[in-house]
Order: C-alpha cells, then structure tokens, then sequence
C-alpha cells in the first residue's frame, strides 16, 4: 500500500512539482496551500505518513505549524520535513526544537527527496 | 589604502558641515540676517586695537566714522553675498518642484518595474506548471509502455507456455518417429519370414501333388485289376474310381492352394519391396523432421530469453527516466526560489520609494531636520542584507565561503 505524503506550500508550482515527483515515486499526495489549510485536513482526511511543508507562508507559517501537528493527538512521532529557501542556523534550531525531523533547502531534486523519505519513513 | 579613505571620509563630513550651516544661513529671514551681522561687525571692530581705528579716521575725517562707514558695508554686502551665494544653494538642493517631478518619474519608473517583475513571476510559474504538466505526461507515456509491454510479457508467457508444451509433444512425436525405422526392419524381418513360410507351404503344395498323381496312377491300376477280375472285382471298380476321384480332387485342390501361395507371395513380396523403397524416404524425412523440431524448441527458447532481456531492459530505461524526470521537477522548484527573491527585492524597492517620499516631502519643509535620513537608509539596506543572508544555499554562496547545509535530518 502506498505511503500518504502531505505537502504544504503557498507556491502552486512547489505544490505540483513535489506532487508529481513523490506520485512518480510511488506516492499517494495530499496538498495543502498553508499551515492552516494542512490542520484542517489533517483533523478531517486520511492521516499522512510524513508531512512535508514551506517555512513562510500566509495565514500559518510552517514553524507554527509544525508546533501544532505536535500538539495533535496521534501526531507526535509524525514524521516532518521542513522544505523552504531559508537556510540559516536559528531558523533550523528552532525547528528542531519543535519538533521537526529534517530541514531541506529548496531546490530539492526528486532522488534526493524520495532518499530522504525512504530514511524517515518506515517501509517506505 | 585605510588613510585615504579616512581622509576621504573627514572631507566628506566637514564638507556636509559646511553645507548645513549654509544652508541654515539661507534659510534665515533678511532683517535677522542683517541684523546678525551688525552685531558680529560690532563685536569684531571691538576686538580690534584703538590704532588701527586712528588710521581710518585720518581718511574719514572723525572719530568714529570708520566703524559707521563699516557698519553701513557690512549691512550692504551680506544681503549681496547672500543674493550671489543663493544660486549655489539652489543649484546643489534643487527646486523643490523639480525635485517632485524627478521623484514621481522614479516612482512611476519604478512602478513599472514592479509590474514587469509581477508579470514574469506569473509568466515563469505558469510556464513551470506547462513543463510540470507535460513532463508528468511523458513519463505517463512511458508507463502505459511499460505497462502494455508488462502485459504482452504476461501474454507472451501464457503463450511461451502453450508453445512449450506443444514443443514437448512434438519432441514426443519426433521420439516416436526417430524409432519408425527400427519397427519397420522389425515388421520386414516378420514379413520375411512369413515369405518363407510361404514358400515353405509351397512344396508341400508339390507333395500334394504328387500323393494324386500317386493315387491317380494306383486308381487306374486298379481299375485295371478290377477288369481282370471280371464281375468279382466291380467292387473293386467301385473303389477304383473313387480313389481316381480323390487323386483328381487332391490335384486340383493342391493347384488351387498353390495358386493361392503364389498370389499371397507376391502380394507380401511386392508390399515389402515397396515398403522398402518407402521407408528409406520415410526415414530420411522423419530424421529431418526430429531435427526441426529441436530446432524449433532451441529457438522458441531463445526468442523467449531475448524478449525477457528486452523488457528488463526497457523496464529499467524507464526507471532512468522516471528518476531523471523526478530530478527535473526538483529543478523547477528554481522558480519559487527565484520568486522570493524578487519578492524580497520589490518589498526592499518599496521600502525605498516610502523613504525618498518622506525625504522629499522633508525637503520641501523649511528648516527640517534631514540628518536622520542616511541612518534611515541605511537601516533599509541592512534589512535587506539581513533578509538575504537567511536564503544562502546554492553553489554561488558556498564559493563564497557560506556552508549552511542544504540537507540536514535532526
């Protein structure tokens, strides 16, 4: 059965490249245009076996975001991926510290990434 | 290097300090002006000593008429000089008119820009969605070919199968063929001996006959006695000629049985020198057809592992370019990358724009304070020098020494 992934970002074109390269990958992929849009459906659709979101974005950013899935019951040991342009040191700890399990600077090639997933999913 | 640029840097504040000054001088009203400068002429004619006072009242004639003359001077020179200096202040500050026109062609100059990098945000993001979407279609055709070469593997397997056992049997056949020839020596070797079973009965055919002729030449001898015999021997005659009716039934049943030998003879012998003849050719096709057979199942064989060879060869192929086609969709997350680049560079414009709108409007204020303005400019820079240190990553920055990881797993 294949893996659910959801990915978050506010960039149509982030949306649909990850999209097609996890589905090329033998994904299932569930989208999300920002941290809040993301808890909607993870509170109502098919729990995701890994989350993949943005840093800035509207209305929640992806830190905020990534305290919030922790906070859901179920969600603790979920597997999240930080994916966005910033690449400095602060930003990444505090990220750790809330809870995410990696921190990809974009651009991300499709190898790279299905590696990655194969590493922080199990049976992936 | 460091001291000239030290020097250049003192120059350039004493030389603002000047400027300032000047221009708080300009901006003052003329009665204040001439006013300032009686008091400052007072006070310096004060400081100077009573002699040189003596030598100008030689050529003014009183006391105290040197210092009035001079007042009068300075109160026609200053509103002169100020008069000659103003064309000079105007020239470096600009009329404030010109200055707004100058400052609105910026703005809208730069509204076009901002329009033009909105256009082509839109355009590279609807372009990388037409790339996104016919690369997706690519490798979708590259699946269904998979696909359907998946499904003819599986036909062909099916089929493989049926062929292989029809091959089996066929190799059965050609078993069973292979052995014809060594039955039919078999059945030649029986039919032989049947011919001389044939000929064999043939003589006896022969003894027959001559057991009648025998028997015939006893009859007529007989036949003989008993007329010698007279009336006693009419029995005798009686047994004479049956025994003569015997001799010629044996005979003739001896030629039939003959005739039949010979015609089971010939019909044997002409068979088997047929069958002869026939199964050398038999043989001959029957061992070129044992031979096409094998070839038949060698080369089934062979045409089965070259189209399993193939498949797992384009199965592979399109593994590459599945993978290859994930790696250019990675590439096309360039495009948001460079989207928040000029994001961050039109935010950082506006900011700008907000500032020299403030500045003019400063400008245009007599007497404003404007020494705030460079720190506020700088305070814009370094935001967006700061703004852009956080998005250091691609191969550019790592030359220049900044190796923020791009993958990290905590």
């Amino acid at each position: 059965m294949a893996k659910v992934i959801m990915i978050v970002d506010d960039s149509v074109t982030m949306l649909m490249s990850l999209k097609n390269s996890l589905e090329i990958g033998g994904f299932e992929v569930l989208s999300a245009s920002d941290g809040l849009d993301a808890l909607e459906q993870l509170k109502t659709s098919v729990k995701p076996d890994l989350i993949i979101t943005d840093i800035n974005m509207p209305n929640m950013g992806g830190i905020e975001l990534i305290s919030k899935v922790r906070a859901l019951p179920g969600f603790r040991f979920m597997p999240i991926l930080a994916l966005t342009t910033e690449s400095q040191q602060a930003r990444r700890d505090e990220a750790k510290k809330l809870g995410a399990t990696g921190w990809l600077v974009k651009p991300v090639g499709g190898a790279d990434l299905i590696n990655i997933i194969k590493q922080v999913v199990p049976g992936a | 290097m460091k001291i000239a640029m030290s020097a250049n840097s003192l120059r350039t504040s004493a030389q603002q300090w000047v400027w300032s000054w000047r221009r708080k001088i300009g901006a003052l009203p003329p009665h204040q002006l001439r006013l300032g400068a009686a008091l400052i002429a007072i006070v310096v004619c004060r400081l100077l000593p009573a002699s040189y006072w003596q030598v100008l009242d030689r050529f003014t004639g009183r006391p105290g008429d040197a210092l009035l003359v001079l007042a009068v001077l300075l109160l026609v020179i200053v509103p002169v000089l100020r008069t000659r200096q103003a064309p000079a202040v105007e020239r470096k500050s600009l009329p404030p008119a010109s200055f707004n026109t100058m400052l609105e062609q910026h703005l809208t100059l730069d509204q076009h820009i901002d329009q033009k990098l909105g256009e082509v945000i839109e355009d590279t993001e609807n372009s990388a969605l037409v790339i996104i979407d016919d690369v997706r279609r690519l490798y979708d055709s590259a699946s269904k070919l998979v696909a359907y070469l998946d499904s003819s593997n599986l036909k062909a397997s099916s089929l493989g199968k049926e062929i292989s056992d029809s091959v089996l049997f066929l190799v059965d056949i050609g078993s069973f063929i292979e052995q014809l020839p060594a039955k039919m020596t078999r059945d030649l070797h029986n039919v032989q001996t049947i011919t001389a079973e044939i000929k064999a009965m043939s003589g006896l055919v022969e003894a027959v006959h001559a057991i009648g002729m025998q028997s015939h030449i006893l009859a007529i001898n007989a036949s003989i006695e008993a007329s010698r015999a007279g009336p006693s021997g009419a029995a005798f005659r009686v047994i004479a000629d049956e025994m003569r009716s015997l001799a010629s039934n044996s005979s003739a049943v001896a030629t039939q049985i003959n005739q039949g030998l010979s015609r089971a003879r010939l019909v044997v012998e002409d068979g088997l020198a047929a069958s002869i003849a026939d199964s050398s050719q038999q043989f001959e096709a029957v061992s070129k057809a044992a031979i096409s057979i094998h070839k038949l199942q060698d080369n089934f064989e062979d045409m089965n592992q070259y189209y399993k060879t193939r498949f797992v060869v384009v199965t592979k192929y399109n593994e590459d370019l599945a993978l290859q086609i994930a790696e250019v969709l990675g590439q096309i997350q360039y495009q948001d990358v460079v989207r928040q680049c000029i994001d961050r560079i039109r935010s950082v414009i506006e900011q700008r724009n907000l500032f020299l709108q403030d500045a003019a409007n400063l400008i245009a204020q007599d007497g404003a304070d404007l020494t705030h303005l460079p720190a506020l400019l700088e305070v814009i820079l370094q935001d967006y020098l700061t703004e852009e240190g956080k998005h250091r990553h691609s191969s550019r920055d790592i030359a220049e020494g900044h190796r923020e990881l791009k993958i990290e797993l905590f």
